[in-house]
């Protein structure tokens, strides 16, 4: 695998699911 | 009192099911290997902070304002909006029809899997002629493909069992249709990723090509790819939306649906790719050769192809054709009963209708048009009706939404609303709206430009005759467009009698 596409790789998965489990943390103990 | 959902995972669970669909697998992870690699996720995640977020914000707001349906709560800002509201309806209810046999297609390829029917005549003779049995044209109709009536009547079972209590049921549902599939992909991906040439097909998917950000037509194909998925334009989200409780967070959980959405696109360009890149080296060919252009070919020729190819015998080659179309069924169906959900919404709203028996009526009526698809001609019917939904469609219905919010509602209003409900606020939020305006009106102007200019030359889409074309797209979108305004103006009429009563 090239580095761009590992590069591309570290970016998409910290946007998306460090996006996502950011999301998440912040409805902790919420129920809205 | 009005239904609610029960907890707000089961909202963003709803809504997550919604928006990921089969496109999701089929059509996102073509968009990036032919559009620049991973080059395009810069566009794309451009579109999903300045469209994809920010729309869906609009949407849930509507919904969640006016505690209503697409038609009911457009036409409280605006009385004219209410058309609006109706064609989005429209949309719904037509793309709803055809998608429901895209589904009993999977149905029918769940039982194939069993035996792995495709081998014996390859996939693709197996798709069109054992299975569609296709005509030769969109006018050639040829009777019912009869395996496909089966599917598509499992498949309306299905919608009708998930949506017989609304919410209730909804709810119950869509922990199994949003999980399950998550966790197939990973799965398969995983598995995938052991097999030689994988690695290859991961590089196809992604490598970066930055040359092709100066193209235009790269950042319209990402504009549209995430306009078209996160399920915007049909009213869903804010029918969805609609059942919320009073205080809940819009801004944070339009931003959960929208990233876990394509968290999910993402996720399955690896299990498209990687099986493909296998299949390449297997088999001496390119990946491009091997790949085909995505869409329905991808699911029902490509793959199953792919799939009697890989290294796990027998019996695993049928548990991975079971499991990849058990996923494509579970993240597709929730797609197919939020459309419907959303129209039982909208007429129950509207004309104070229960919702029970809404719900069947309307699935008896979907049933009915969804047998044009089931025909031999079907298939040239779905694909352009498609096209014209979508462009025609979903694109300017949420240009038009954004217009009718800056013009009724006033974009600080709009985002007033949204900050004081929510723990994330928006920063930069008018211009993140006009500059979601300016996208969308390029969008939409390009497909304006596209079409004259095919009109002109007489080379319409897919290659269709000017008939063809004409019925299935024009004419049927006339008819989304003058029952809209049928009906608004008939709803009007019996407001005033109540009125005068």
């Amino acid at each position: 695998m090239s580095l761009g596409s590992i590069i591309v790789l570290i970016f998409g998965c910290s946007f998306l699911y460090g996006g996502l489990a950011y999301c998440l943390f912040l409805t902790k103990g919420e129920k809205k | 009192m009005r239904e609610q959902w029960n907890n707000r995972l089961v909202f963003v669970l709803a809504a997550v099911g919604s928006a990921a669909g089969l496109g999701n697998i089929w059509r996102f992870p073509y968009q990036v290997a032919s559009n620049g690699g991973g080059a395009f996720l810069i566009p794309y995640f451009i579109a999903l902070v300045t469209v994809g977020i920010p729309m869906l914000c609009l949407e849930f707001y509507m919904g969640h304002r006016f505690r209503s349906g697409a038609p009911t709560a457009w036409g409280k800002i605006c009385k004219r909006g209410e058309t609006l509201g109706w064609f989005s309806i429209f949309v719904a209810f037509m793309v709803a029809a055809y998608y429901s046999v895209i589904i009993g297609w999977i149905f029918n390829y769940l039982a194939f899997s069993l035996n792995l029917a495709w081998t014996k005549t390859g996939s693709s003779d197996f798709f069109f002629n054992n299975v569609l049995k296709i005509s030769s044209g969109p006018f050639n109709l040829g009777g019912f493909s009869k395996v496909v009536v089966i599917g598509v009547a499992l498949t309306w079972i299905s919608v009708y069992l998930a949506i017989k209590d609304g919410t209730e049921s909804v709810g119950k549902i869509v922990k199994y249709t949003v999980a399950l599939p998550i966790l197939l992909l990973f799965i398969m991906v995983v598995r995938i990723a052991f097999l030689d040439g994988a690695i290859s097909g991961f590089d196809y998917y992604l490598k970066p090509d930055f040359s092709k950000l100066k193209d235009f037509s790269v950042w319209s194909a990402a504009y549209g790819q995430i306009l078209l998925s996160v399920g915007l334009g049909y009213g869903i989200m804010i029918a969805y939306s609609s059942y919320l409780p009073k205080d809940s967070d819009i801004t944070l959980n339009a931003t959960i649906t929208a990233l876990a959405n394509s968290g999910i696109s993402f996720l399955a360009g690896f299990s498209v790719f990687g099986t493909l890149g296998y299949i390449a080296q297997a088999t001496g060919k390119t990946i491009a050769e091997v790949a085909g252009s995505g869409g329905i070919g991808m699911a029902f020729v490509v793959y199953p192809e792919a799939i009697t190819k890989l290294p796990f015998g027998y019996w695993g080659q049928v548990l991975f054709a079971l499991s990849f179309f058990i996923m494509l069924l579970t993240l597709g169906i929730d797609s197919a009963f939020s459309l419907v959900e959303n129209v039982t919404t909208a007429l129950s709203d509207k004309f104070d209708y229960s919702k029970k028996k809404t719900t069947k009526v309307t699935i008896s009526l979907m049933f009915i048009l969804s047998l044009l698809f089931t025909t031999k001609g079907g298939l040239y019917w779905l694909d352009i009706m498609d096209h014209y939904l979508n462009n025609f469609g979903v694109i300017p219905i949420v240009l038009i939404e954004l217009l009718l919010i800056i013009k009724y509602v006033k974009l600080e209003n709009l985002l007033k609303y949204l900050d004081e409900r929510s723990d994330v606020k928006f920063r930069f939020g008018v211009q993140i709206f006009c500059f979601a305006g300016i996208s969308l009106g390029l969008i939409f102007g390009g497909v304006i430009i596209k079409e004259v200019m095919s009109f002109v030359r007489g080379s319409f889409y897919g290659g269709y005759s000017g008939k063809a074309i004409f019925v299935g797209g024009y004419l049927m979108m006339m008819v989304g467009v003058i029952s809209s305004i049928l009906l608004r103006k008939n709803t009007e009429k019996k407001e005033l009698v109540i009125e005068e009563v």
